[in-house]
């Protein structure tokens, strides 16, 4: 050891808390930034002597990100079915409106209740076929927010893919960098925190599980374990449906050509956006179409009118309430896909279309010119027998499609005041579960931030060590220095 | 006669301490030169018969020694193709006309021709180890080539091992075997998929299918296909060229591993088209009941790519870095020494050349016996140390001041003894 040595070893520290101070400078100034992780300079002795800083790590937390990742995707999944189910619930159940199908359909009923009254009035008749159109029109308007909710969701999916499609890019771009850095020893700290950020943005879409591999290299697959990116990203494509037919299913989605979602899936995911897009589609809202089209399909049989000749020779046929199939009546029991949506007051009894209000009461509304529909042969203004009995079967007892996942046997209203509650039901634990996920997202965030993120405090202490022993290595560099030149006095 | 002996003795004596002295001043000079060794002055006396009534002044005899065996210090640099030599050893180099020198200093930069060279202008030998393991002799510098890192090409490497290790769920439902992906047949079903990129011949991407199919309880058929030959992204069966391998994997239900009993195969052959014969490894695969999970894939091998930069390891392999992250070892650095490498003799330009004092040249390999260590990214500062240079420095003015005073005593005495004739 000689005082040139020393001076070599003062400078390296010299240099070692540089390096350090800028490390610590990094954490300071990204302090605000929650995607950062806190980053530490590690150092090392140099063989001969001295210090130097080997590597930069950053503080990470492998388990926990892992939760968080899956904590996004079950959130993000509920996310999206409670926000379609929010808009089925606001457009179609709101109390304030009375604008429901169950409203008007209380509406209805009383109508024609005040109409067997008093049969001889115009006005009652007229009220009583416009609280008809009004749960028509419910009904109809019902059917096209379901239809929206679809086509939006399926738009969604494809939004979605896209962006998994763009996140993979990036991904590749950033993982290459990694794993070069990593074999050449360089600092990656910051680029593994921008593809942590990638993964977790990924989380959103689709629930992903990671492999890490040598030099740091990561491998993405769906919770399904559908290879999303390994070595190179694979392909992920959707095609979207520009109209969705009532009832009819949208295209899956694949994966590395595996289909992921949809019933038939082989490898079906588990969480993430695109799960609860799907489950919106093909599920909540195809099986609120089903109720709604049973409903349809429920009036139009409750108010046929059937041959009322002594020897019935005709079929029954659709009376105050018609739809695209008639003269036909619908299967009974049996869902008619769409029916909710073209269902139509019979313009023969419509005041607005030429009809007449008066064969509500008289009958005749399926054919005016076959007097086998006639119910009021008589033709006494005071004949209130027809109206009575379509009050009694509104409510009888009806036959439903077990498809729609209600009663298969209860009277129309309680049949849509049952789909009412089950979408409040839906939409209800759907919330409940969002917020709990939602929490625990936020939980594991939080902890996550604590454990990696920036501490002040921390960094500040940091900064003080590293500042004493700057002054420490400065220090020794000019007692060396004096020492030198006491020496060079002596020569003179 | 002994006031002149006088005279000649302190001459001696003060060409000896301007010998050290020259030697500080060149020490001090190279006090910051990467590699320097510095120069010492060793005495030993020149006695002339003497008897025992008068004395015949000797004189003193200068022996310059180099301190080539000490080891510098290192100063860390940024370079990768800085090298210091931790231990005996060092590294050959050539000079324009191919002779071959040995030198500490580490300081190398590519030049226009892509050669290593480093300050002294000398430039950086080694192996090849592109065509093979390389051919050394041990006591000559024979197969030895300039290290040249602008001509290394793109290069692509086949794959041949991999590993694929992953949970398959023990309550999947049996495939009928008509619908066995290994059938090949559009009604194909399969339990689970993953697919790997493995790399041929010339370095083509080729994506692998793999299919995992629950043939009967606890058999497991793994059939691989070759992506590209699928008919179409979404339902890829019938794929255009059968299966590349079909492998069945069985299970022991008591353990959820293979069956060892059997025993089952552990691993698959993919025959690549075009490629090598990737044999993956799933002996840590399991039948456990929970979801289809890939627990581990990794595949070797690498695309065609350009030389990102080079690296040096402790060994002396010198590394080219490809684009894509692989590394290949291009060249291997060796290390000469001799049997006294004090003895080597002195070169402008930090080098060193052997002597038949220092003995025979050995060549051979950091880190194996009689060699040290190659520290990448070092430099070997020069050995020289100020304070001692400067105290030698006195110490050979004082001796040299005696010694002109001695000459001085001598010259009086003689004065006087001419004037004793007057």
């Amino acid at each position: 050891m000689s005082l040139t040595t020393g001076l070599s070893i003062a400078r390296s520290a010299l240099f070692a808390a540089g390096d350090q101070t800028a490390v610590v400078s990094r954490n300071v100034a990204n302090a605000g930034n929650p995607l950062f992780s806190r980053k530490s300079a590690n150092v090392v002795t140099a063989p001969g002597g001295g210090v130097r800083v080997a590597s930069v790590t950053r503080a990470s937390e492998p388990a926990l990100v892992r939760r968080l990742l899956a904590a996004t995707s079950d959130a993000s999944s509920q996310k999206a079915l409670v926000d379609a189910l929010d808009e089925l619930e606001q457009t179609i159940n709101d109390p304030e409106l009375d604008a429901s199908p169950a409203a008007r359909l209380a509406k209805l009923s009383d109508a024609i209740q005040n109409y067997a009254a008093q049969p001889q009035s115009d006005l009652a008749g007229q009220a009583a076929v416009r609280a008809a159109g009004d749960l028509v029109r419910a009904l109809n308007s019902a059917t096209e927010t379901v239809n929206r909710v679809r086509r939006q969701a399926d738009a969604d999916i494809a939004s979605s893919v896209d962006r998994i499609a763009t996140l993979l890019a990036r991904f590749e771009v950033v993982n290459g960098q990694i794993v070069n850095g990593t074999r050449a020893g360089s600092d990656v700290t910051d680029l593994l925190d921008t593809r942590d950020q990638i993964v977790a943005s990924m989380s959103e879409e689709v629930g992903v599980r990671t492999i890490i591999r040598a030099d740091d290299d990561m491998a993405i697959y769906t919770d399904s374990g559908v290879p999303l990116f390994d070595r190179t990203a694979r392909a992920i494509t959707f095609g979207a449906t520009l109209s969705l037919a009532p009832g009819a299913l949208g295209n899956a989605v694949y994966a590395d050509g595996v289909p992921v979602t949809g019933s038939g899936a082989t490898m079906p995911i588990a969480s993430g956006r695109l799960k609860g897009l799907t489950a919106v589609r093909d599920e909540a809202t195809v099986l609120y179409q089903y109720q709604l089209d049973e409903m349809a399909r429920s009036l139009i049989e409750i108010f046929a009118e059937s041959d009322q000749s002594a020897v019935p020779s005709l079929p029954d046929a659709p009376g105050l309430f018609t739809y695209a199939g008639a003269p036909a009546m619908p299967a009974p029991a049996t869902i008619v896909d769409g029916l909710a949506g073209s269902i139509s007051i019979n313009p023969n009894v419509d005041p607005d279309q030429g009809g007449l209000v008066t064969r509500l009461r008289d009958g005749g509304i399926a054919d005016p010119l076959v007097a086998n529909y006639i119910y009021n042969t008589s033709g006494g203004v005071g004949f209130s027998d027809r109206l009575e009995q379509m009050q009694d079967r509104l409510f009888a007892a009806q036959a439903f499609d077990p498809a729609a996942g209600l009663e298969t046997s209860a009277t129309l209203v309680k049949f849509t005041s049952s789909s009412a509650a089950w979408v409040e039901d839906v939409r209800k634990s759907s919330a409940d579960e969002y917020e709990y996920r939602n929490t625990l997202m936020q939980r594991s965030s939080e902890t996550l931030s604590k454990l990696t993120g920036i501490n002040l405090d921390e960094e500040m202490t940091t900064m003080l060590e590293l500042e004493r022993s700057y002054q420490a290595a400065s220090k020794l560099i000019s007692s060396i220095d004096s020492m030198l030149a006491a020496l060079l006095v002596a020569i003179g | 006669m002994s006031l002149f002996g006088m005279m000649r003795t302190s001459t001696s004596g003060m060409n000896a301490q301007a010998n050290r002295l020259g030697t500080v001043a060149d020490n001090i000079a190279n006090s910051n030169t990467a590699g320097y060794k510095k120069a010492s002055t060793e005495f030993s006396t020149l006695v002339l018969q003497s008897g025992t009534s008068d004395y015949t002044p000797g004189s003193v005899e200068t022996e310059v020694r180099y301190g080539i065996s000490e080891q510098g210090g290192f100063e860390f640099t940024t370079s990768a193709t800085d090298l210091a030599i931790r231990g005996t050893g060092f590294l050959l180099v050539a000079d324009e006309s191919g002779a071959t020198y040995l030198t500490r200093a580490g300081a190398f930069v590519q030049n226009g021709n892509g050669d290593l060279v480093n300050t002294g202008g000398y430039t950086m030998m080694g192996y090849p180890v592109t065509g093979g393991v390389p051919n050394v002799v041990a006591n000559g510098t024979a197969g030895l080539v300039p290290v040249n890192v602008g001509t290394l090409a793109l290069q692509a490497e086949a794959s041949t091992v991999g590993a694929f290790n992953v949970n398959l769920p023990s309550t999947a439902t049996i495939v009928a075997a008509a619908d066995l992906p290994s059938a090949n047949a559009a009604t194909a079903t399969y339990t689970a998929k993953s697919s790997l990129v493995a790399y041929d011949n010339i370095g083509n991407q080729i994506t692998l299918d793999v299919y995992a199919s629950l043939s009967s309880a606890n058999n497991w058929e793994i059939t691989v296909f070759d992506q590209s030959q699928a008919a179409a992204p979404g339902a890829p069966f019938p794929y255009a060229a059968g299966p590349l391998v079909t492998t069945t994997l069985t299970f022991d239900p008591t353990t959820g591993g293979l069956d060892t009993v059997l025993p089952s195969p552990t691993s698959i052959s993919i025959p690549i088209p075009n490629g090598q014969t990737l044999v993956l490894d799933m002996a840590q695969t399991s039948e456990l009941p929970a979801p289809y999970q890939v627990l581990e894939a990794t595949v070797d091998g690498n695309g065609p790519s350009a030389v990102d930069r080079i690296e040096i390891d402790d060994t002396g392999t010198l590394y080219a870095v490809y684009e894509n992250g692989a590394r290949t070892a291009t060249y291997l650095i060796p290390l000469a020494t001799v049997v006294s490498p004090d003895n080597l003799v002195p070169l402008a330009g930090n080098v060193f050349v052997p002597s038949s004092e220092s003995g025979p040249l050995r060549v051979g390999f950091a880190g194996t016996a009689g060699f040290g260590a190659l520290v990448p990214k070092a430099l070997e500062k020069s050995t020289v140390d100020i304070a001692s240079e400067l105290t030698t420095m006195i110490e050979a003015q004082n001796i040299y001041t005696a010694n002109s005073k001695v000459f001085q005593t001598a010259a009086d005495l003689m004065e006087v003894l001419i004037n004793l004739k007057r």
